[in-house]
């Protein structure tokens, strides 16, 4: 039992350290510059793949192993190889990841420039439908570099750099987490420095009133590129280390779902422009998703959760009703909120979970990898609706206290809308 | 040869042109961009699809059955979603978000529909060679050994814009729908009812998407996941169209649809005969490199799209973005 709880709590700690860093670039991009980027997936996927196979060709250089003229075809003799030399040596296993991390990161920026060139100029929409359409167009073009990492479906083994935990102390996961959260707590002290910066108030000045910025001399176009910069580096990083900690890269390890879409719902469930908040929505996220995959893992009985487990047709009609029941108790009634949301769910568990029930009709075949994005988008747009701010929203800039703000400049910093809804703001200030 | 490659190239620009309408329109009225667009072109696809295997008939007489999927589908989006957003003053960025969540979700439901048709007439599929999940087509009708499409998709496409042209310069109703475009607080004020022209363009987009998809499936393969192939195309074409006209978008499409076309397969046959097979079959890898490098252009030369450097005097006085500051005018930052 102590080992399905300290596997569970792996996976969560795995979960969180590799999502809180991608979170946090993309509060930075979003939350505090503004930035919709919506092409994520297109920065992790160059660290990935450009990252991981940089050190598989690295080590192959360093340790002069023979390749036979086809590094792809031997890969896995080259790998078996590779790992004799740097198995049990820290250093070694060190010198890869360093490197491979410092290449994800300078082709993270590169690509991160390369992608601002065109479309950072342009109003948020088209930035996000160009960045969009970007990582798409990438990660299809991705099978296409099959000479250095590997054929589609297949991929190649990387430099396992971890493996000295496993065989020195039998801690590699343990180790990955360290890894991630090395990163993690990094790039939280940095973004948390930026937040606090000069440069991070001109961010938020820029992301509030973009004409006011630009009047007063704040270059725009340039604060937009660093910041995208920034988190493109960081985000490639992540990447690198997830091909890394998988020791295995594919061209079709990155998906639209997972390295755009999940970081978005962490960012707007937690809360935009609050780094404690994107890391909170981070951890709730993690949560939903490890416990509803093992429970769906539980129900289905093991075996792979590719295949389906089925629910009676009740069972799935229970389920929309309790999806629109919740939905209109939330519309109509804002108090009722909690309630309907517990009886929402409490009718989304007895839909989901339900193959007990008298099938009559026949069963809807439902797997919980089907449900999960329908889950989390649901998720998403309730916070979206009803509480757009997030779990924590954004606060006021920590340069003088909160009490001198308020007698300088009177009650409008409280009465000011959520971040997300300047535009509210805005007209109110119109009208007095 | 030539004329597949032509008959393949009308006909796929002329569905994106369909979809990059329906986009556009949704784009003007409500000011949304999208991002669920594509996924209503495959729940007409599905629908049409179910329709034909149910009711055994021909596949054009399944265009109803999508018009009404798709349209009912945009209809609902607007409705649960998008609406109570906007009316919440909701900035552009999270009706992105909201309209993505809806794509992710409406990809997840087709995945569970496809489920559910591969469990229960999975063998009867199987055994006429139709795999929900997978690539499929339905059989079309031939004229002299051409494919029935070649002539019906871009007769829709005309007939489409045509009646898009009445609908918005000769009826009551499209004169509203274009007052409410150029300024939605005027048009109010002398008692136009908004929500029901903003029902109207959400009902038709989606619905011009579910007709397309029942054409996508006539020639083109279809899966659950389509929809994040499409998404590039049709945003790529709507740019080309500036965004800000319904008839840009018609260009847009044609045009942005035909280049991934006719330059896919005309690359094919060069790296074939250039590098070998090997690299000519791959040559989908990078399609979308085709609509991706036109955005690219589209955004650095001309950001308003096609319409603002030779179609702005013909269409005058159509719906044109060079009237209202909101539609199309501050596309610079």
């Amino acid at each position: 039992m102590t080992t399905f709880i300290e596997s569970i709590l792996l996976l969560l700690a795995i979960n969180v350290s590799i999502y809180v860093t991608l979170t946090l670039t993309l509060n930075l991009e979003f939350g505090y510059a503004g930035l919709p980027n919506f092409g994520k997936v297109l920065f992790v996927a160059v660290g990935g793949a450009l990252g991981g196979a940089a050190s598989y060709f690295f080590s192959i250089r360093l340790f002069n192993i023979p390749t036979h003229g086809d590094p792809i075809a031997f890969n896995a003799a080259i790998h078996s190889a590779t790992q004799k030399i740097i198995g049990t040596s820290i250093p070694l296993s060190m010198e890869i990841l360093v490197f491979a991390l410092l290449v994800a990161s300078v082709l993270g920026g590169t690509f991160g420039f390369l992608v601002s060139y065109p479309a950072i100029k342009l109003r948020e929409d088209y930035l996000g439908m160009f960045l969009l359409v970007s990582g798409e167009f990438f990660i299809v073009f991705m099978r296409f570099l099959y000479p250095i990492m590997g054929y589609p479906g297949q991929g190649i083994l990387l430099p396992n750099v971890f493996q000295w935990g496993d065989i020195l102390y039998g801690l590699r996961d343990e180790l990955v987490v360290a890894a991630f959260g090395t990163l993690a707590v990094i790039t939280y002290l940095y973004h948390e420095r930026i937040a606090r910066s000069p440069l991070g108030r001109t961010l938020r000045a820029m992301r509030d009133n973009e004409a006011a910025a630009a009047a007063v001399g704040k270059d725009i176009v340039g604060l937009r590129r660093r910041v995208l910069i920034i988190g493109s580096a960081i985000s490639a990083m992540v990447g690198c280390l997830y091909a890394l900690y998988l020791a295995h890269i594919d061209s079709d390890l990155f998906t639209r779902t997972e390295f755009t879409f999940w970081p978005w719902v962490m960012v707007i469930l937690g809360g935009a422009g609050n780094n404690v908040g994107a890391s909170v929505g981070t951890v709730i996220f993690v949560l939903i998703l490890v416990s509803t995959t093992e429970a769906g893992a539980l129900i289905q009985g093991g075996g792979t959760l590719q295949y389906s487990f089925p629910i009676s047709y009740e069972g799935s009609v229970l389920l929309i009703v309790g999806a629109l029941g919740a939905y209109w108790a939330l519309h109509r009634r804002k108090r009722l909120a909690i309630g309907a949301l517990a009886v929402g769910g409490a009718i989304l568990a007895a839909g989901v979970f339900s193959p007990s029930l008298p099938a009559t009709v026949g069963t809807l075949p439902v797997s919980i990898l089907r449900v999960q994005p329908i889950i989390f988008g649901l998720i998403l747009v309730c916070v979206l609706l009803f509480r757009a701010q997030g779990l924590l929203p954004e606060k006021s800039s920590a340069t003088i206290g909160k009490s001198k703000i308020r007698r300088l400049i009177g009650p409008v910093i409280t009465q000011g809308g959520p971040p997300g809804h300047r535009d509210s703001s805005e007209s109110k200030v119109d009208k007095s | 040869m030539v004329d597949a490659l032509v008959s393949t190239t009308v006909v796929y620009g002329s569905l994106f042109g369909l979809m990059c309408v329906g986009l556009t329109m949704t784009y003007l009225t409500t000011k949304v961009p999208n991002f669920a667009h594509a996924s209503f072109v495959v729940v007409g696809l599905y629908a049409s699809y179910s329709a034909f295997w149910l009711l055994k008939i021909t596949p054009y007489l399944t265009l109803p059955v999508s018009f009404l999927a798709g349209g009912i589908s945009a209809v609902l989006l607007y409705v649960l979603l998008l609406r109570p957003l906007r009316n919440r003053g909701a900035t552009i960025v999270h009706l992105m978000i909201a309209s993505f969540a809806a794509d992710i979700i409406i990809t997840a439901l087709i995945q569970i529909f496809a489920d559910f048709l591969n469990s229960n007439f999975g063998s009867k599929l199987f055994a006429k060679g139709f795999n929900p999940y997978q690539i499929f087509t339905i059989p079309d009708f031939q004229i002299a050994g051409i494919h029935g499409l070649t002539f019906t998709a871009p007769v829709a496409l005309v007939s489409i814009t045509l009646s898009l042209y009445f609908l918005l310069t000769r009826t009551r109703l499209g004169v509203a729908m274009r007052a409410a475009i150029e300024n939605p607080d005027l048009a109010k004020v002398v008692g136009i009812d908004i929500e029901r022209v903003y029902l109207l363009s959400w009902f038709l987009a989606g619905s011009l998407a579910g007709i397309s998809g029942t054409f996508w499936v006539l020639y083109y393969g279809a899966n659950p996941n389509l929809s994040t192939a499409l998404i590039v195309t049709i945003f790529s074409g709507s740019v080309l169209g500036g965004l800000g006209s319904i008839y840009g978008a018609v260009v847009g499409g044609l045009i942005v649809g035909g280049a991934e076309n006719a330059g896919t397969t005309l690359l094919q046959g060069f790296l074939t005969s250039h590098f070998g097979s090997s690299i000519g079959q791959n040559v989908s890898y990078f399609q979308k490199g085709i609509p991706f490098g036109i955005m690219i252009l589209v955004l650095l030369f001309m950001p308003h799209g096609i319409v603002s450097v030779d179609w702005r005097r013909k269409f005058r006085r159509i719906v044109s973005p060079s009237r209202g500051s909101e539609a199309s005018g501050e596309v610079r930052a």
